[in-house]
């Protein structure tokens, strides 16, 4: 065979006599996930549209499935370990003990959320007829709570920052909240955007995704409490018993910001307090014992 | 066209009349079970029956008017696309109480406070308020008078009915 033959270039295929009928519309080129899971998680954070035109094409591609596995493993790693950095940061307020059970607990609340609405989100994707099957739904949500967990560790310094200034227990959890507002929105934007390229009714579907992720990321945060420890509680439970709930106790929390004098916990609580003078142990109960 | 809308899967096409009332009743069934799944065998029992009464009773009950606001307000609907329309709605209703059922067990199970009375409520009236609309829309898109008036009788016909199964509830509140 002759050499030059054999190194010849590939033959350019001619162009087509007839020019493609639609030509006006060129949409945009589509973006691959990156390979490595930093690079993937930067997309996430930096760029949205992008994630999820690159989620589309791995969820589209012959080998979707293995792009998909190694996207999940990735966005639950962001979720533990972003939601777990946070937690060490607000469990520093009490410090000791506290630290490792809010690691743990964080991510938690974030995941036991994730698998309660897993079902809800797939029915409603359904119901509104959204063309995305039950892996792209739950995709877009584990993304989106990645999203929210990166922007936790993202304002974390900020939480530590507040507990620097010992502005108090109520405020420290106030700070908390609006941390996790902002982080909310978004991941929020990340959620909204993934179901909007689905369909005019992506939104409205949206918003049923976030009132019920909301409604139970809440009561999976207030079983799994406490997170910032009142000063004045002696030994430290992991989780406490079922009483009350989150939106009493956010309340409650508001109206202590606001006037330091109301302090109601939700459940009466007798402790003991030593009078200077006479060191004897009095009983006290709710605020008078701060 | 998105490469979202190319690529995925094509939207369901609606299903048969049987089916989409056998998932209205299988959603509701589930959901009111899990909703009374913290409390007791009885409590579920109570719940799988109510919310049934509830969802697909009204349903029906709201078909005859729906018939007479259609002719009235000179949709060309016959009385069988209307009783198709109104079941596919109550086949989507379905599918979504049978993904609430899990978040109504969780809320079951752990919520022990007045508040979840009205997180019952709240689901129960935005999914009934959701499949109110949509049967609307869907059947009454002729006129907007007897859309609206039709929407305001089957939100009073519900209810009507969620007061009549107000005393036996599945939700008790255990402190």
């Amino acid at each position: 065979m002759n050499a030059d033959a054999a190194l010849a270039f590939p033959t350019v295929p001619a162009a087509p006599a007839v020019a493609p009928r639609e030509t006006a519309f060129v949409p945009p080129p589509p973006v691959d996930l990156p390979p490595g899971p930093v690079a993937r998680l930067e997309l996430l954070l930096r760029d949205p549209d992008g994630f999820l035109s690159g989620l589309d094409r791995a969820t589209a591609s012959p080998d979707g499935g293995a792009v998909i596995a190694s996207l999940t493993r990735t966005l639950l790693g962001a979720v533990v370990v972003g939601a777990g950095l946070f937690g060490s940061v607000i469990g520093a307020h009490r410090g000791g003990l506290q630290v490792l059970y809010c690691t743990v607990k964080v991510p938690l609340i974030l995941l036991i959320t994730l698998v309660v609405c897993a079902a809800p989100f797939v029915a409603f994707a359904r119901a509104a007829r959204l063309p995305l099957g039950a892996r792209e739904v739950v995709a877009l949500a584990l993304a989106s709570c990645a999203r929210f967990a990166l922007v936790l560790l993202g304002l974390a310094p900020f939480v530590w920052l507040m507990e620097g200034w010992s502005l108090g227990y109520h405020r420290v959890i106030l700070a908390v909240v609006g941390v996790c507002v902002v982080a909310g929105t978004g991941a929020g934007r990340l959620l909204f955007s993934g179901l909007a390229r689905s369909g005019p009714s992506g939104t409205r579907v949206g918003l049923a995704f976030v009132a019920v992720f909301a409604l139970v990321g809440a009561q999976t945060s207030w079983i799994l409490r406490p997170f910032v420890v009142r000063p004045r509680t002696e030994q430290v439970p992991f989780v406490r018993s079922l009483e009350g709930d989150f939106l009493g106790a956010l309340g409650t929390t508001a109206r202590s910001a606001m006037d330091p004098r109301i302090d109601i916990p939700s459940a009466p609580l007798v402790r003991t307090v030593r009078s200077a003078p006479s060191s004897a142990e009095v009983p006290c109960e709710g605020s008078s014992c701060d | 066209m998105t490469i979202t809308a190319s690529l995925a899967p094509p939207p369901p096409a609606q299903l048969p009349l049987s089916r989409s009332l056998a998932l209205g009743l299988a959603g509701a069934v589930a959901f009111g079970a899990a909703a009374g799944l913290g409390h007791g065998a009885a409590a579920i029992l109570r719940g799988a029956w109510m919310s049934p009464a509830l969802f697909v009773g009204g349903a029906l009950l709201a078909l005859p008017p729906l018939y007479l606001a259609s002719s009235w307000s000179g949709s060309r609907s016959s009385a069988e696309e209307l009783v198709s329309g109104v079941a596919d709605v109550l086949g989507r209703t379905g599918v979504i109480l049978l993904g609430l059922a899990a978040p109504a067990a969780f809320f079951s199970a752990t919520l022990r406070t007045p508040s979840a009375w009205a997180l019952l409520l709240a689901a129960v009236v935005s999914v009934g308020a959701a499949a109110v609309r949509s049967v609307s829309v869907r059947a009454l898109s002729d006129g907007l008078a007897a859309a609206w008036i039709w929407s305001a009788f089957a939100v009073a016909l519900g209810v009507r009915l969620l007061v009549a199964l107000a005393h036996h509830l599945p939700l008790t509140v255990t402190r």
